[in-house]
């Protein structure tokens, strides 16, 4: 039996990304989803009870404010995180800790684990899809003096801890670990599944909790400034490559993308 | 004329095996016991414990059974199946109601009033029909075994089974011919002549050959046991061979043929109640589906029909609407209710998914045989119980419940495109209070994709030209209907309730569509979820406009076009002439694919495949592609943006252009010169 803590921001949609006619992104106005990683590390901590039994609570920490305009949003987030398996939900709401640092979520997130009575596995995505920071895991490894396993690709159980192969950018590396630890999730661990408006609603029994920064007692202030937010529009050339035969597309493939620089011939 | 004792009818019942009269009610108690016992087995089976409603809406089922079971309208809709069939079927009746007539007159009339009825020219005219059934029954199996032998028709089974069928039949007949010819030997010879062709012409041979009848008497005893213990027995065993089709399509199945629209799939009924119970919504097992569905499953006669019209089939998909009937019977009656309907040891989900639901199967079933809603409702099931769903369709599903449309797209991108529509063409968006002729349902496919928007501009335009009040909808999300084919029906209601209720805040005479996945949502699958919309689609509304003069179409005599006629317009809803009269109202040539009319054959864009690819085969859409670029014309004119963007994927390939029949019409004035 595992006690098992998912790591799940609500990111705001960049496909959805609203911004005014100088290109600068409404954030405010921009739709929150659950951060794309994160959804590989709900899916893996799913897996992980599937496999040792125990329960898996979610926590978030608002990070996109106002908080009191953006609540259903947050909690909608929550709500798809509980109906893909996840038994339980914590949301940190609070203005102060909007546009905080990782340090801030880091620490919140700490405060939190450890207000819930500790947890023997903590999951998250490698990087939020809005912010990519990629900080939240050795962070949060180093407050509470955990193993940290970051890039994480594949998880598999053995003699009661985790082999966990872990994706460089050069090599594979695997690694056995022990409980407690915490590890974070590239896309590629796994297929997660998309939940239906049908799982969601029946996922309505299952508990969402929020808390402020008194519940949760972190006065860090460390906030990020914030320059401006744009969007970059980038030109995509949209090739087809006919892919009835496969060998000869993939030649295709090679030299256009040679002719394009991508591959360096002899490297 | 001269006859034995002065009588014109058979000498006596029974001659030459009066002794072995007893077998003939033993062996008929016997088969009639095993022929009660399987049907009861088979009625068991389909019902599971639900109850059939027997006799509701009596006037229309019997109608049915005319137009499908005696007259068979859909068996002979492929001619020389259909004149098989016919023979087969007009062949055994006429002598089985001559068995019946004799066993009547020799069991109960003769015996309780000593009356006979078989007399005089009563009795040669019954010679003569049953001699005319006989000669029918061989011609149309001689012409089964030839249709079968040389293949014409692809996929037809051909195993024991089916020579069992043909030749029982075909013995039952030749043997017949024999007994009858041996009592015309005996008796008949001075008098029966031509109302006796071949048993006559058989006992003119015996007698050039020197036979006499009594020579002939120990063959024809054998030959009589074992006639009529093959006749007696083939009906005995009729629910396990494949003669069951004559009950269990030709009666029950179209008896109890479904009443509803063909493409109004069955509703979850009190779907929140299920919900909050925790239940499955749709099929998971066997004995989730109706009595009707598995009623399905033993009508299913093998005729390959479905299979030959599949567009699954056509490009190597794993999926056979005969084959899965054929294994879902199976699994039916080998593992009962508890049999999960698509696992990796009863049926591959992949083979649910791989149907587009385009109908074809179901236009052309003769036992009426509803494919689709079967498969359909164990895709719920497989959505609602976390089974096997492809990720494309989860995604498409995802999609519609947080962002209104299938694709994953940005609503503000449709939402800014329709307010530059507005201001073009100068049609306004809804204000509720206002009334409107029309109020203008865009659809995700022509809202989003910029090769389709023109569809829109087009029609927009000539429905201004033709002085239409007509409006957008600014609150427009997903009519749901991927929804419903992936199987997510719970989305799909919740959809219904909230479209439902932008609808209602709005006074219009109809929506109009100009995609045909949503004129049939909202015709037939709104409603059943209890939202009523009159709806049409721009093809109908601009072919009434053409017929009312306010629509003037643009000139194109030098155009050879073909037309693609979409699944859900065509087949399923009948809407055939009205896009054909508009192109050929500009002067265009017509020429028609190989598959067109109610038989056309799918882009390969439904049933949530516009979503997803199954990476198995060819692509259905390069097929149909490959069958407009046969009829030599350069242009293919659609009326879906399903199709659409179907085709466009395959169309420039191949050198053929796609257009809308709106964009036909207005021509210049939306841009498009050089349609």
């Amino acid at each position: 039996m595992a006690r098992v803590a998912v790591l799940v921001k609500a990111a705001i949609d960049v496909n959805l990304m609203k911004a005014d006619p100088q290109g600068n992104v409404l954030a405010q106005q921009t739709p929150l989803v659950i951060a794309e990683y994160d959804r590989n590390a709900v899916q893996a901590a799913v897996e992980i009870k599937g496999k040792l039994g125990g329960s898996v609570a979610a926590f978030s920490l608002a990070s996109w404010g106002p908080v009191s305009a953006k609540k259903k949003e947050y909690e909608n987030v929550m709500r798809e995180v509980l109906a893909m398996g996840v038994d339980e939900a914590h949301v940190v709401l609070d203005d102060g800790y909007v546009d905080g640092t990782p340090l801030v979520t880091a620490e919140v997130m700490a405060a939190l684990a450890g207000k819930l009575g500790g947890f023997d596995i903590y999951v998250t995505g490698e990087g939020s899809s809005d912010m990519v920071s990629s900080q939240l895991a050795p962070r949060l490894g180093a407050l509470l003096g955990l193993p940290v396993v970051t890039f994480t690709k594949r998880i598999d159980i053995e003699d009661g801890g985790f082999k966990i192969t872990r994706d460089l950018e050069d090599k594979l590396e695997v690694v056995h670990v022990d409980p407690p630890l915490v590890m974070s999730v590239t896309g590629e661990a796994n297929q997660p599944r998309l939940p239906t408006l049908l799982q969601i609603r029946r996922a309505f029994v299952k508990p969402i909790k929020f808390y402020t920064a008194q519940d949760i007692g972190v006065k860090r202030e460390a906030k990020i400034e914030q320059l401006a937010i744009k969007v970059l529009a980038q030109k995509r050339k949209n090739v087809i490559i006919d892919g009835s035969k496969p060998e000869e597309a993939a030649e295709v493939l090679i030299q256009r993308l040679t002719e394009e620089g991508v591959i360096i011939p002899g490297r | 004329m001269s006859s034995v004792n002065g009588v014109t009818a058979a000498i006596s019942h029974f001659i030459f095996v009066k002794d072995l009269e007893p077998l003939v009610y033993i062996s008929t108690i016997i088969a009639a016991i095993i022929l009660c016992y399987g049907l009861y087995r088979a009625i068991k089976i389909w019902k599971m414990g639900q109850p059939i409603p027997w006799f509701d809406d009596l006037g229309r089922r019997i109608y049915y059974l005319f137009k499908y079971s005696i007259w068979q309208v859909k068996v002979r809709a492929h001619p020389l199946p259909g004149l098989i069939h016919t023979l087969i079927f007009w062949g055994t009746t006429i002598l089985l109601i001559g068995t019946v007539l004799r066993a009547v007159e020799s069991d109960i009339t003769l015996k309780t009033i000593s009356s006979r009825f078989l007399v005089g020219g009563v009795y040669l005219g019954y010679k003569l029909a049953l001699n005319i059934g006989g000669i029918v029954l061989i011609l149309g199996l001689i012409l089964a075994y030839y249709r079968r032998i040389r293949g014409l028709t692809p996929n037809l089974p051909f195993g024991p089974r089916d020579h069992y069928m043909l030749i029982s039949l075909l013995l039952i007949a030749l043997t017949g011919f024999f007994l009858d010819s041996v009592n015309t030997l005996a008796y008949r010879m001075g008098w029966i002549g031509f109302f006796d062709p071949i048993g006559w012409s058989l006992a003119l041979l015996y007698e050039s050959q020197g036979l006499t009848y009594t020579s002939l008497i120990t063959v024809y005893r054998a030959v009589w046991i074992f006639h009529m213990l093959l006749a007696v027995f083939s009906i005995g065993f009729l629910p396990f061979t494949k003669f069951f089709h004559i009950v269990a399509a030709g009666f029950f199945n179209i008896f109890y043929s479904r009443l509803e629209h063909p493409s109004a799939f069955k509703p979850i009924s009190k779907i929140d109640e299920k919900v909050e119970k925790g239940e499955v919504l749709g099929a998971v097992k066997m004995s989730d589906l109706s009595w009707k569905q598995r009623m399905d499953f033993d009508a299913c006669t093998e005729c390959a029909r479905c299979q030959n019209v599949c567009p699954a089939v056509a490009s190597g998909k794993p999926l056979s609407p005969m084959l899965l009937i054929q294994s879902l019977k199976k699994l039916m009656y080998e593992r009962g209710g508890d049999a999960p309907l698509a696992s990796e040891d009863t049926v591959d989900p992949n083979i649910y998914w791989s149907c587009v639901t385009c109908g074809a199967c179901v236009y052309e079933c003769p036992a009426m045989i509803h494919h689709v809603e079967t498969i359909l409702d164990v895709r719920r099931g497989l959505v609602s119980a976390e089974g096997y769903v492809p990720e494309g369709l989860m995604q498409a599903s995802y999609n519609i419940m947080r962002l209104g449309n299938p694709f994953g797209f940005n609503p503000d991108d449709k939402a800014s495109w329709m307010q530059e529509l507005s201001k073009r063409t100068g049609v306004p968006f809804a204000q509720p209070g206002e009334e409107y002729d029309y109020l203008y349902w865009i659809g995700c496919n022509t809202g989003f994709d910029p090769n389709i928007r023109p569809v829109a501009e087009a029609l927009l335009t000539l429905l201004k030209r033709a002085g239409i009040k007509v409006a957008l909808l600014a609150e427009e999300t997903c009519c749901g209907e991927p929804a419903r084919r992936i199987g997510d029906e719970f989305l799909f209601e919740e959809t219904v309730k909230t479209v439902g209720d932008i609808l209602s805040h709005y006074k219009f005479k109809s929506l109009l569509v100009n995609c045909p996945h949503g004129y049939n949502n909202f015709k037939h699958e709104y409603p059943l979820y209890g939202v009523k919309i009159d709806v049409v689609h721009h093809t109908q509304l601009l072919h009434q406009l053409l017929l009312e003069g306010k629509v003037k179409p643009r000139e194109a005599k030098d155009l050879i076009v073909t037309y693609h006629d979409p699944c859900y317009l065509a087949r399923w809803n009948d809407v055939l002439d009205e896009p054909r009269s508009l192109i050929k109202s500009t002067g265009a040539e017509l020429i028609e694919m190989k598959n067109n009319g109610k038989r056309t054959f799918c882009c390969g864009g439904g049933g949530g495949h516009f979503f997803f690819d199954i990476k198995i085969g060819e692509r259905i859409s390069k097929l149909r592609a490959q069958q407009a670029a046969e009829t030599g014309a350069k242009t293919i004119v659609v009326a879906c943006p399903f199709c659409n963007a179907m085709l466009r994927s395959e169309a420039e390939a191949m050198g053929l252009k796609v257009v809308d029949v709106a964009q036909l019409l207005a021509g210049r004035s939306t841009g498009e010169d050089d349609i």
